[in-house]
This record gives C-alpha cells, structure tokens and sequence, in this order.
C-alpha cells in the first residue's frame, strides 16, 4: 500500500448543508502516474482536492497519504508533508517581483532551507516553467498563461512530491493548452512527481492523463483509461444527456477526446 | 540586472536617508530644550508606535484598532513593577514578556477574524482592557491613576534622558522591522497579506506566523508606553487606553505609506506636528483638523506621501 499508493482516500464525504458536495468518495493515486478528474461543474471536483489538501475538514472517511493518515490535517501541513495545489485563479504576491513568490514557496513548502541558499533553486524552478526572463517582473505584467506557469513554479518551489493542478489550461487558448500539456509532461518526465489533473478541457486530460476518475454531483461514477472513459455510456449520459447518447452511439471515442 | 542595480541603489540611498536622519536626531538632542525636546521624544514614541502598526498593517494586513491596549498594559506592568522596586532591565523584561502573553491568549482568538472583523474585534479588546484597568483599583489604583516613582535626577537632565531612551526605543523598533522583513518571517506575513489560505498551501503555519508578529508589535507598544509612564510618572487607564493613540498611528501609517519602512516615519511626524500645532492654536477643533486630514488622504493619496512622492520618483 505505502509504495504503490501515495495517496488514498476511503468514503471520503463532505456536507455543505444539505448538499453533499463530495459523496463517499474512494480514491488511489498511484505512485508516479497523472491521475485525470473530471466532472461537470459542481461535481465536486475542487471539494474533494479541499478536503485532501486541508482546506476543508471530511464530515466523513479517511485520507492516506504516502502511508500515514492524514484526515483533517491543515493546509500547512499538507503542504509540508508534500502536496502541493495550483488554484483556479493564480494567487501570486501581488505588487512584488515573481521571484518573491516562489521563493516564498521555496522557503516553506516541505523542507526548511536558508534565505541564502535559495536563490539558484528558485532562478531553477521558474527556468523550468519558461519564466527566467520575467524574474523580476511583477505579477501584473504577465499573461493568463505565464501567471499559470508562475502557479507551477510556485508548487515545484514547494518540492512537493503530489501536485494537485486545478484547472491550469482553463482560459487558454489552445496553442497555449498544447504548450501547459508539454510543460507538464516535461516536468513530470524530469521530476519525482505524482499529478492529479482536475480539467473541464478535455484535450489536456486526454493528452496527459494515464487514468481518468469521473465524478458527478459529489459520488465517483467511473474510472478508467482516457479511452475507457469517452466511450462509457454513463459518462457520455452526465455530460451529453441520455437522450443524445441513445441517438448516438459509440460516438465519443472519434471526436469528444480531440474536439472539446 | 539593470533592475536589480537600480533596486540597489535605491535601497542604499533608502538606509542612507534614515541613518543620517537619526545622526542628526542624536546631534539635535544635545541643543534642544524644554517644549520642543518633548515634542521630539513624544513624536519618537508615535513612531514607534505607528512602526507597530505598520508591522501589522502595512506587511501582514491585518489592521489593529485595539494597539492602544499594549501601549495601556505596557505602561502600567512597568508602573506597578518599578513601585514595588524592581530593576529596570527586568521589569523592561517583564513588560515584553507580558505583551507577548496577552498576544498568544488573546490573539490567538482574535486572529481568526479578516478584515474589518479583526480591526473591531481588537478595539473591544483595547476597550475591555481599560475598563479592567479602571475598575481593578486594588491592583491598578483605578481611577485615581498609577504614578511612577521620582527619579532624583533634575528635569532638564532627565528629559533628555527620555530623548535619548525614547529615539533608541525607535532604532531598535527600526532596525527589528527590516530584519523582520528580509527574513522568513517577513516573507511569510507578506504572503499572508496576499492571500492567506494560498499561504497555508505554501506550508506556512499562518496562525503562528500571525501570532507572532503582533507579538513582536504589541511588545514595541508596549516598551513605548512603558517610556511613557515612566517619563510622564503618572499614567491613567483613560490615558494610556485611549483608542485614539491606535486611530492616529494607523492614520500615520497610512498618511506615511504603509508596508515601507520610511513612511510612518513620516507620516508620525507629519501627524504629531499637526496635531501639536491644532491643539495649541484651536484646542475645540483638534479632532476636525484631524478628521479633515484623514478624508484629504483617502481621497488624494491613497498610497500614501512616501509611496507617492518617494516611489514615484525613482520609477517602480
């Protein structure tokens, strides 16, 4: 369990009022891979990444991760213990150079290093993400797309070992989707890190995924190869309607994975 | 790296303007005397205490309406420990150690609330604070006031005295916030101000962070009130508990720029002096001229005149 499965989730529930937002949800992320999650809004995608992450406390169920429980932890001891998030809509240090803001992350996250020694690591961190140039540029000089990067630079400043990307290829173009997909794969070629992708856009999660898990109003419908999840009916009935997939069978598998 | 030089040079020229102003400060003390060598100290210890809130607001966010009520503890922890003899060194000791206290018991809780919740929050406790101190009259003398015990030194000597310990006090309070700010601490209170639950992602323990930096904050309001008492050597809790030692230094900081160091320097100065020249020339409308300034600011520097002028001139 401790080496195959870095992290797992057991009936996992969180109630906003009466709704349940995530509803006993069982996960595994295995080791090294990119875990896909997708669901249409309100699913409950971003919940379940708050009660991994700390942000929110289950009502229900239990949280492994990398072999100790870790159910109701606060976010500063997720991240310290090595899991790292992007958020929806990046949350840098506004009014500072970049460089502040992942050095920040380099200087908390999950090790404790000197102010003095980080310097390179951080210049090394947003090299990989392409932002070397703009090292001393604030924040609101960049694009959507190199604020996203920066959001990415800021969890490898962390050194996490499970990253938690939340909707990074949300309002890209896509040439800027195919640049973020090679970004993470590259990063995830070159580094020690598990990812878990929650995406609406689809292209990413195809591109990246290795196993997709679907939710729909807070419960786990499916999980599978990207392949395995286009063509499954109950997927296709969440998304599209059961009356679109009664007249239209098998059609995922040639267009929804490259078209949406 | 032309940016980088040039933030350089803007940081040296910074240091320099500061340590050459508090050279002249230490020259001046020698050939001030009476009115205007109480000014000076008293606008020294607005500093401090404007620096206070400064760490509070200008780096952390958080805006501590209730201030007055470490100035208020201060003054009168070192009152009833110099009464009773202790040595100054302790009960200056005493003093940090119990502003710390209260910070870890009281701002623990009150650290909780955001925003405008915190600022009202914090004046409650600051008035809580100096109704204990008025009503506790077995411990505090209450209403009749603290007073301290008579130094036998002769005035003239002993108000320059205060110049001295006072603009130390604003030194030290100096010299802690830039270390503060270039270390872990600073980074992680600038984060918190960002966004805080993006900083709990980041691993920083945002409440002991928050704790901690207004414990470092309460005990320099503490240390100024202290000086206070003992300069004053009598305090009373509607004095030293007064809100309005809180309003001017948040004011201060603002007027100045919050979040550098230069600006509640400023800002204190600029504020006390008006606020000298309103109460001697206008006493009934020392609070309009205030309250005008304060409108004036809002509305035409925001940013405030360090940021404005200062910033603005060597390019962003």
């Amino acid at each position: 369990m401790v080496n195959d499965n870095i992290l797992i989730t057991k009936n996992v529930s969180k109630l906003f009022g009466q709704l349940r937002a995530v509803d006993s949800v069982d996960l595994c992320v295995k080791n090294g891979e990119i875990l896909g999650i997708i669901g249409p809004n309100g699913s409950g995608k971003t919940t379940l990444i708050n009660v991994i992450t700390g942000f929110l406390r289950p009502d229900a169920g239990t949280v492994w991760f990398a072999g100790k429980e870790i159910t109701g932890y606060p976010a500063y001891k997720t991240a310290r213990m090595g899991m790292a998030r992007t958020f929806q809509v990046p949350r840098p240090l506004q009014g500072r150079p970049i460089k502040d803001t992942v050095m920040t992350a380099a200087l908390f996250g999950s090790t404790k290093p000197r102010i003095s020694s980080v310097h390179s690591f951080v210049e090394s961190c947003l090299a990989s993400v392409g932002l070397e140039k703009k090292i001393n540029v604030t924040p609101d000089h960049l694009t959507i797309q190199e604020l996203k990067k920066l959001e990415f630079a800021k969890v490898l400043a962390t050194r996490a070992r499970l990253v938690f990307l939340d909707e990074v290829f949300a309002g890209l173009r896509p040439q800027e989707v195919d640049d973020m997909v090679s970004l993470v794969r590259k990063i995830w070629q070159e580094k020690n890190i598990t990812f878990v992708i929650i995406e609406h856009v689809m292209r990413a999660v195809m591109n990246l995924a290795e196993r997709v898990v679907v939710l729909n109003a807070g419960k786990k419908i499916a999980q599978g190869t990207p392949h395995e999840i286009v063509n499954n009916k109950q997927v296709l009935e969440v998304y599209l309607g059961t009356r679109y997939v009664a007249q239209r069978k098998g059609w995922g598998d040639q267009s929804y994975a490259k078209g949406l | 790296m032309v940016e980088n030089a040039k933030k350089k040079y803007e940081h040296i020229t910074m240091s320099m303007t500061i340590s050459l102003l508090l050279i002249v400060l230490f020259v001046v003390g020698i050939f001030v005397k009476g009115y205007y060598l109480r000014l000076l100290t008293s606008i020294y210890m607005f500093i401090v205490v404007a620096q206070a809130v400064n760490l509070m607001m200008g780096f952390m966010g958080y805006i501590p309406f209730g201030q007055a009520a470490f100035f208020g503890v201060g003054a009168y922890v070192a009152g009833l420990l110099m009464n009773r003899g202790l040595p100054l060194w302790l009960t200056f000791a005493a003093v940090v150690m119990i502003a710390s206290i209260f910070c870890v018991v009281f701002g623990t809780p009150l650290l909780r609330l955001r925003g405008a919740y915190f600022a009202v929050g914090t004046s409650a406790f600051s008035a809580a604070m100096s109704a204990i101190a008025l009503n506790a009259s077995r411990l505090t003398g209450g209403a009749g006031g603290l007073s301290f015990p008579i130094s036998p030194l002769a005035p003239e000597v002993l108000y320059r005295i205060f110049y001295y310990i006072m603009l130390s006090l604003l030194v030290v309070t100096l010299i802690s916030i830039t270390i503060i700010s270039k270390t872990r601490i600073g980074y992680a209170i600038r984060a918190i101000k960002a966004d805080e639950d993006a900083a709990a992602t980041l691993g920083i323990n945002t409440t002991f962070y928050k704790v901690l930096t207004w414990a470092i904050s309460a005990s320099f309001t503490a240390l100024a009130g202290a000086f206070y008492g003992w300069w004053m050597t009598y305090i009373h809790p509607l004095e030293v508990f007064n809100i309005n030692l809180a309003v001017v230094s948040i004011v201060s900081v603002l007027l100045g720029g919050s979040g550098t160091l230069l600006g509640p320097i400023i800002g204190g100065a600029v504020i006390q002096t008006i606020s000298e020249v309103a109460w001697a020339r206008f006493l009934e409308y020392h609070f309009l001229v205030l309250g005008t300034l304060i409108i004036l600011i809002v509305l035409f520097v925001p940013q405030g005149l360090f940021t404005r002028f200062w910033e603005g001139r060597h390019g962003k």
